[in-house]
């Protein structure tokens, strides 16, 4: 553990032989495709696809009407509210399925939703989450009777108005945290095969999380859970939008059962990015109170979320803002009040997609910045604030305001690594400098603290089902393994990281262990890969199984070395008599015993599970600082430097957690600068594609200068914390103050991402600071 | 999206009318003809081949003459579906004696685009439009000064 041991799994990806769904290719396999709504309201008055089924090679139409005998024209969503599969009625956003087909290939399916013909009436469409709130707006859910998902608060709010009211400074500024796309590389799609023989379905699907999806398929279908067979093969990235269920999965498995011929569906990137689960699509009013001298009292935070037109934010049930709570930050506040009020829309479903973490990404960006705010209004450095109001590290562990008990934190360390590492207080002279000769610059900070690892089961739960995870580690006679285990690595380097952290723990080499995941057939139950919890949660079972593992080879190796078990010492690999290192019995020796000669009274084999409940979420932090300068002329921002100081706790394998945090970056900074998915009044999306919705390649990507601090979680058996969305929450509040801080000489107090430059150009323009041709 | 213009040919505005108004002759003006299905001269459904940017296909529009006064006024309205998307238009055409001679027709069209095409090719559309609107009125120009 702790070294940058190369990814097991990389060499069958650098060479193409990686294995995705839409790899699966089975005999007599068909094709579905959609017909979609070209309107985002509107009741449907026909479908007619006589055309459709004429066409040579189609082989079954499927409608909304015919799912409603088998209950599956809606399925629930993971908030407990249900989404529909196919419309009876009416379509509640654009590009929404309308009608399956299902054709002997792929192109007889494409050539053959074009001929259906569907007769809509369209009704007025609400695309704004505020505008869909106020009284007489269109209903997009008739079965709901408003357009209002939740209430959620958390915090005294009437001690919150006094504090706020006695407080010297306020300050308050509206927040929009755009929606996203998590634009992974590989669409969602599946392959359904219902054997009719056995009344058994095996579905190949890009799911994050193939239990829960077996669970709930079992509920829905009527199909017993025994008979449903879940793989999740290679994923090609899945960043939270893979965990939910899509209309495909399911009108392929019905494709299959009806045909009795296995069923492929994927998604087309213009299908997908406009009909798949979104991010964010947060408007905040965020307020902060003060004294004088700088010192913090308290957040206040208003929010109006967008949920599209389903409530299906995978979100743990007590938690309908997911982990909003966490905006407190890595302050040490006396009082705040957080409220969100959730709106259907004639959007896609709602989402918490894109490395978001149940809403911490919101959080952290809606306090980083209003710290910033704060700092400009009493004319403050923003460090030197963050270090007047942090957590001081020995009040960990720290009871927040909110109810969370943070693990462990060293933030002050964190932060001045990072402006040791940039040279801050230099480049602040730079700044003044550049500005008495009229040039932009600005630095901006970040020094997020994260929640994840969900978690504690008494808290913690999708859909009833306690967010547990869990690892299975069998060893063979010949000192091999197997583990396996109830998370979906979809990029993150599971096959390396579970490997080194059974190595460590068992003294076996990294090579001999094969690490499994994704086949519910095999892989012990678990609730999947999403908001950084694979590690704090599988991660410890693994360590936790194979702790058990080394409990029952220690009763084998006693009586291989005929000693008394409690005289053994254990030493990476190895047992060997207290006195007498020389006299050694190996893993892979006692393993061969196992099998061999197990002496009476303990069984055959060396194998254990275990399920980690967490004690505690972790909280990982860290502190990033950003240097930009913006061009007069045409608004460019230039992200020059970028140093990104992480926090995870003990790090299993250094390499992959810089792979993580450079990737985490890169989506930061898209969703800074270039990403939006939106809306007009009428409901049509725009950015539904590669053209239009702009993700970060290298040549847009700046460099990144990473460094870390080191300190452990107490309660994770080996210290670890997860980072798999540490920068993709911390970043964008770094982005944002940069920029702001170049501007705020205009007296421009904020802008909302993406930091476009025709947003940034305008801004300066509207103040006289921009140059024109 | 709002279109608008002054179309001028040498033509009498009678002439002008009857084309307009006759299913058979205007379709054959309309981009990539692939079918034209007259119920009467006042409803009548063709299906042409479009596309913006990467999305082509097949689309079907309805048209139905809301307004008519020979040889002056006429008000069309079209519904069409088809790649994905929907399109919603309505159209005013005035024809005039035109000061040199012939006639001239102020004609105005609203549309409202909804689907793929609207957000795929949001980035053309204006343009594309505008393209067929051109090739349109030079077809005709064509037909009514050489017929």
């Amino acid at each position: 553990m702790g070294h940058g041991v190369k990814r097991k799994e990389d060499p069958r990806f650098i060479q193409g032989k990686g294995n995705y769904v839409d790899d699966v290719k089975l005999p007599g396999m068909l094709f579905l495709d959609f017909v979609r709504s070209p309107y985002a309201h509107a009741r449907i008055k026909s479908i007619n696809a006589d055309k459709a089924k004429a066409l040579p090679g189609v082989v079954a139409v499927l409608t909304g009407k015919d799912l409603v005998p088998l209950g599956l024209d809606w399925i629930p969503t993971l908030s407990s509210d249900k989404m529909m599969v196919l419309p009876t009625e009416k379509v509640v956003f654009q590009m929404q399925e309308v009608v399956g087909i299902v054709a002997e290939d792929r192109y007889t399916a494409a050539d053959a939703v074009s001929l259906v013909e569907v007769e809509y009436e369209p009704l007025p469409a609400v695309t704004n989450p505020m505008k869909a709130l106020e009284p007489g707006a269109p209903i997009v859910r008739p079965d709901k009777g408003t357009n209002h998902v939740f209430h959620w608060e958390v915090g005294d709010k009437a001690a919150t108005e006094k504090l706020f009211s006695g407080a010297d400074v306020v300050v308050k500024q509206e927040l929009y945290y755009p929606r996203i796309h998590v634009s992974y590389m590989e669409t969602a799609g599946c392959v359904a095969d219902f054997d009719q023989v056995r009344g058994h379905l095996t579905l190949w699907m890009t799911t994050q999380a193939p239990h829960a999806v077996r669970t709930v398929a079992a509920l829905v279908t009527k199909i017993p859970e025994n008979n449903i067979r879940i793989i999740s093969p290679d994923i090609g990235g899945g960043f939270g939008g893979k965990v939910y269920v899509y209309p495909g999965y399911i009108v392929a498995a019905v494709a299959s059962i009806v045909t009795g011929h296995p069923v492929k569906w994927i998604n087309d990137r213009s299908d997908d990015q406009p009909s798949t689960a979104f991010g964010r699509d947060w408007h905040m009013t965020a307020e902060l109170a003060a004294k004088k001298d700088g010192t913090m009292l308290g957040v206040r935070i208003k929010t109006v979320s967008d949920h599209g037109a389903f409530f299906g934010d995978a979100n743990p049930s007590k938690f309908p803002a997911g982990l909003f709570s966490i905006c407190t930050g890595s302050y040490d506040l006396k009082g705040g009040f957080a409220e969100v009020d959730g709106a259907y829309t004639n959007k896609p479903l709602g989402g918490i997609t894109y490395r978001c973490s149940f809403r911490v990404t919101e959080a952290v960006y809606a306090i980083e910045r209003m710290v910033d705010v704060l700092a400009y209004k009493i004319g403050m450095d923003p460090t030197d604030l963050r270090m007047k109001n942090f957590i001081p590290s020995n009040k960990f562990p720290y009871k927040s305001i909110f109810g969370w008990t943070y693990d462990s934190g060293n933030y002050t360390a964190a932060l001045k690594k990072a402006m040791d590492k940039i040279g801050y207080w230099d480049l602040r002279k730079e700044q003044a400098e550049k500005r008495k000769k009229g040039e932009l610059m600005g630095i901006g900070v970040s020094s997020f603290t994260e929640i994840v690892g969900a978690g504690p089961s008494a808290q913690f739960d999708i859909l009833g089902i306690k967010m547990f995870d869990s690892a299975e580690i069998r060893i063979h006679p010949t000192g091999k393994a197997i583990a396996r285990f109830g998370t979906k690595s979809q990029g993150q380097g599971h096959e390396t990281t579970y490997a080194q952290i059974i190595a460590e723990e068992l003294g076996l080499p990294i090579e001999d262990i094969t690490v499994e995941e994704g086949d519910t057939d095999t892989a012990p139950y678990g609730l999947g890969t999403y908001a950084s919890r694979s590690t704090p949660t599988a991660g410890a079972a693994a360590a936790m199984a194979s702790r058990k593992i080394r409990d029952k080879a220690r009763k084998l190796a006693a009586h291989l070395l005929e000693a008394r078990e409690e005289d053994l010492v254990w030493e990476r690999g190895k047992f060997y008599v207290k006195g007498s290192p020389e006299r050694a019995k190996t893993i892979q020796d006692i393993a061969f015993a196992a099998y061999t000669n197990h002496p009476p009274g303990v069984e055959a084999g060396l194998e254990a599970v275990d399920y980690y409940d967490p004690p505690n979420m972790t909280f990982p932090f860290g502190s990033y600082i950003c240097v930009v300068d913006i061009d007069r002329g045409t608004g460019q921002p230039k992200v020059r430097r970028f140093v990104a100081v992480d926090d995870c706790g003990n790090i299993i394998n250094p390499l992959i957690v810089e792979g993580q945090i450079h990737g985490a970056l890169a989506m930061g900074f898209g969703t800074s600068f270039l990403e939006e998915i939106k809306y007009d009044e009428d409901g049509n999306v725009f950015g539904a594609n590669f053209m239009d919705y702009l993700i970060p390649t290298a040549v847009e990507t700046p460099k990144w200068e990473t460094e870390k601090t080191t300190t452990p979680s107490p309660h994770h058996p080996f210290g670890a914390k997860g980072v798999g969305e540490s920068a993709t929450v911390g970043s964008p509040a770094a982005f944002v103050n940069a920029v702001v801080d170049a501007l705020s000489q205009g007296g421009i107090p904020h802008i909302d991402m993406p930091l476009s430059p025709w947003k940034i150009w305008n801004a300066l323009k509207e103040k006289g600071l921009a140059m024109e041709a | 999206m709002h279109f608008e213009g002054v179309f001028e040919v040498k033509a009498p505005k009678e002439k002008v009318f009857w084309i307009l108004m006759d299913p058979n002759q205007i379709s054959q003006c309309m981009p990539d003809l692939q079918n034209l299905d007259v119920k009467s001269p006042d409803d009548y459904t063709v299906v042409v081949r479009a596309g913006v940017s990467f999305i082509k296909g097949d689309f079907t529009l309805h048209f139905n003459v809301a307004e008519k006064s020979p040889p002056t006024h006429a008000k069309l309205n079209a519904h069409g579906t088809g790649i994905g998307s929907s399109v919603d238009m309505e159209t005013t055409m005035d024809i005039a004696d035109a000061q040199e001679g012939g006639s001239s027709m102020k004609w105005a069209a609203d549309a409202k685009v909804g689907g793929r095409i609207a957000s795929l090719g949001q980035r053309m559309l204006e343009s594309q439009a505008e393209k067929i609107i051109r090739q349109l009125f030079d077809c005709m120009q064509h037909k009514l000064e050489s017929v």
